[in-house]
Order: C-alpha cells, then structure tokens, then sequence
C-alpha cells in the first residue's frame, strides 16, 4: 500500500527524475518493472503467478487498491 | 480566464485552489479550457449500463469502442481500430456463484462478493458440490479444504490426494466489497473459492461438523479486443505526442453492476479533453494522437499490441484513474526525461502535487517498446466494485489532470522546439 503525502505545493518534492527509478520491492509480483512490461501474460503481465501473499491479482482484497499497481 | 492565467504560469496555487472549492468552476473562457460538462458526461456514457461494464471481448465493450470512436471524430481525429484477440486470459464468471455454509447448527447462504468469491485460479464448478470441512495436513480426500494462502503447489496437491475445492481467506475493502478482477495465476485442477478472512476462521473452527456447498461458474475465454486508435495530427519530423488511457473493464457480473467510472472512465475523460483543447492550440509540425486501450484489465495487452506500431521516439502519457486527487503518481520509463521535466513544470504551475509512485499499467508496454513513457495515477475510488460509479468522480480531479496533461504537452513542446532552434 502507498504511502500518499499531503503537499502543500505542486510538481515533484524531489527530482522528477525519481520517477524513473525502479519501484519498490512490493509493486508487482516483487518483480521489476522491465520484466513486467516485458513479459506477455500472469501477474501484471509477467510469467510470475500471482499469490495469495503478494496482494496481487485480486487475492487480497485489503491490497487490492494498492494492487492496482499490480495487475493492471 | 483562470485557465489563461496558469497557462502563463502564473496561478500557482490558484488552480488547486479554485478547485478545491464546493462550486465547480464553469469552462474557461470560451471553451479554451478543460470543460468539466464534456468531461461529466464522457464519464457517465462510459458507465452506463448499456455498455455493462467495458469488459474486453464483450458487446458493451465493443459498444463502448464505437461510441469513443464517434466522440474522437467528433474533434477532428482520424480514428481506425487497431484489433488483436486474446487467448486464455480472461476470467468468466457466467453465472453467480453460490455458497452455503452450515456449521453443525444452522445454515446460511453467503452473499457472492461480500462474502466470498472467485479465486482466478479456480476451475469450473457448474452445479453445486457439497463436502465436508478439513485442513490442508488433515484427510482431505472428498472435502472442501481450507488453506491461509494461495499456491499452485498446494492447490496441485489438494488435487491429487482427491480435495473437492480449495477454501482461501481474503479481506474486503472499506465498504464491505472483494474488488473483481479478470485475469490472474494459470487455473489449476479444481474449484478454488476466496471466503472473507472471519468466515474463513469460523470455517475452520467447525471442522468436524461443518460443511460447505458451492458453485464456481467461471471460465476461460478467448476474445477479441480492439484499441480506439485517433490522430488528431499526423507524426512529423518534429515532437510526436501520444496520450493514452484504458477504456476497458472488468465487465459487470450476473446480478451486479461494475460502472468503472474512476478505473478508468475517468481516465479516458481527461485525456480525450486534453486531445481536444491540444489539438487547437499545438503548433504545425506536432504529431497528436490519442490511443484509447482495450484489455488492460485483463493484463495490458491492448497497450502490449499497440506500442510496436507507435513512431520510435514518441512521448507517451498514459493516464490510469482520474477521479480522487490527493497527489498524482508518477512512473517513467523510456528516455523520459524531457518528459517528466515537463510534468514538473506544469505541476508547479498547476499547483498539482506529483509524486514517483509504482503505475504498472499501459505505461509500462509503451517503456518496454523504447518510448519515453509516463504513466500517471489520480486516484480510483471504489476499485473495480459496484460502488465505482459516477458520483465518485471528483469534478476537481478531473480539471486537474486535463490540465495537467495539457500544460506538459505544451511545455515539452515547447522546450524542444527552442532546442533545436
């Protein structure tokens, strides 16, 4: 799940370029982001199957909204 | 006249501000700004019930396809369908699944997404089997058997040692939902069914006296799709721009509807408004198009088809969720940084807080086709539930993001252009 900050202005608070850098340990699967767009089919269109543990694909209702970054 | 006023770069705040307040701001000047009744309505259409959810494959979503196509001709495109067809990754549930729970003492039917629902990996269950309770270490040959977590492993086994189905714990969201989704890990062997975490306990606690009865209509489909694909103004030499959004849903169930208004009517919205008041304003020698993606709920593979065909060197923006503003969240890939430059620009002059955030959604097929891409989040209430509907669109979110999406463009034009000059 996401952490949102409050902002009291606009853009980035830090460089935009943060943005390009891999998400988090915990977005989809585990995995990295290359392997998830490169992969065609599975979780977040990877070949590594969603669990029950990672809140991916709908397995975990409590992470689901957060697994939105997850299974497309 | 607001508008006018942050295109200069001048309003700050003012933007947030103004959008903030309980009175929804008019259109801008003559229509030069975003218009929030165009938006509206793009919205509702799209979560009507004629078009049943937007699932991939569907006649709603086919419905869906032609009536953006008539709306982006509308605005001066040239709009052509770019079709594809998916196999073996869409999740069908054809008829509402039934479950009745009688722990030794009474009975009681459980209610289908409140109370349970479909695992992804689950194999058909047409009629209804009932069975005892057991555990995964106990004998479970002939019985519906409980287990804390999922595992193709543990699900192969239950098969082989002669399981009737699988049991697995799963939570709801804040209104008491299992959000749907369509596509997920390979199907296994036999019926697997999610039962709320507190339902899944007292399961357990009556082993030995309870049993289970239950029905997992669901199945794989294969099914065409077809991308909505606009140029508004063909690729140059120059700056080529596309902007893209997903129409697609996870499609209503027998019995509930999933308007899919935020995830991601909302989306398409904004970005159609944003082609719309771009394609007025951009200078000659600008590539413009707009490319409205299917099948994303069911793995991306709408954006996976479409991203080879695009002009290399195109910026992609993709937006996934329009509807709740706390910050947008931003993910880049691809040689973005002319990109993400300009989005921080226009936040700022916005008032639009961003924030590099994970949004694995289309985004991320344009990134992996070479495309300096980014994907933008602004926010999906009520995630793929029947509560997703209209009213949960923020007017503001989607001034917002229109906004956002326009004053990048123009700054990323902008700033290339007095490069290469």
């Amino acid at each position: 799940m996401s952490t949102e900050t409050t902002k009291t202005s606009g853009g980035f608070d830090g460089s935009p370029l943060e943005a390009l850098q891999a998400p988090a340990a915990g977005g989809c699967c585990g995995s990295a982001p290359a392997a998830k767009a490169e992969q065609a089919s599975g979780c977040c269109g990877t070949a590594v199957a969603p669990t029950e543990a990672s809140g991916c694909c709908g397995t975990s209702a409590e992470k689901a909204p957060a697994a939105k970054s997850c299974c497309g | 006249m607001l508008w006018d006023v942050c295109r200069e770069g001048a309003c700050g705040q003012e933007l947030l501000r103004v959008m903030s307040a309980d009175t929804v701001p008019a259109p801008l000047d003559g229509g030069v700004g975003p218009d929030l009744t165009r938006m509206r309505a793009t919205v509702e259409r799209l979560a009507g019930d004629d078009f049943t959810g937007r699932r991939v494959g569907t006649t709603g979503g086919r419905a869906a396809a032609m009536w953006l196509a008539d709306e982006l001709r509308g605005h001066g495109a040239e709009v052509h369908f770019d079709e594809f067809t998916l196999e073996g990754a869409v999740r069908e549930v054809y008829a509402t699944p039934r479950m009745r729970f009688d722990d030794g003492k009474s009975a009681t039917d459980l209610v289908f997404r409140r109370d349970f629902c479909e695992h992804l990996a689950t194999a058909e269950l047409a009629h209804p089997r009932e069975a005892r309770l057991a555990e995964a270490d106990g004998s479970v040959a002939g019985a519906w058997v409980l287990i804390d977590g999922w595992s193709p492993e543990a699900a192969a086994d239950a098969h082989h040692r002669g399981a009737t189905g699988l049991l697995i714990p799963r939570g709801i969201d804040s209104a008491g939902w299992m959000p749907k989704m369509i596509a997920g890990p390979p199907v296994v062997g036999i019926p697997a069914l999610a039962v709320r975490t507190d339902l899944h306990k007292r399961m357990r606690r009556s082993i030995g006296a309870g049993r289970v009865t239950a029905t997992a209509p669901v199945r794989v489909v294969d099914v065409p799709g077809q991308n909505v694909v606009a140029e508004f103004r063909p690729p140059g030499s120059g700056v080529n721009v596309l902007l893209t959004a997903h129409f697609d849903g996870v499609g209503d169930d027998p019995g509930y509807r999933f308007p899919a208004a935020c995830d991601n009517a909302s989306g398409v919205a904004a970005i159609v408004e944003a082609a719309r008041l771009l394609h007025a304003g951009l200078p000659p020698g600008v590539g413009l198009s707009v490319a409205l993606l299917d099948a994303e709920e069911a793995g991306a593979h709408g954006s996976a088809h479409h991203a080879p065909q695009v002009t290399p060197g195109t910026y992609v923006v993709n937006l996934d969720g329009a509807a709740q503003l706390g910050s947008a969240a931003i993910e880049a890939g691809g040689a973005a940084e002319p990109l993400l430059t300009a989005l921080d620009r226009a936040g700022r002059k916005l008032g639009v807080p961003l924030r590099a955030e994970t949004m694995p959604s289309d985004n991320r097929r344009y990134a992996a086709a070479g495309l300096p891409s980014v994907g933008i989040g602004m926010g999906m209430p009520g995630y793929q539930t029947p509560a997703e509907t209209p009213d949960r669109v923020e007017n503001t979110t989607l001034i917002a993001a229109a906004a956002l999406l326009h004053a990048t463009v123009i700054d990323l034009v902008s700033t290339i252009t007095l490069t290469a000059d």
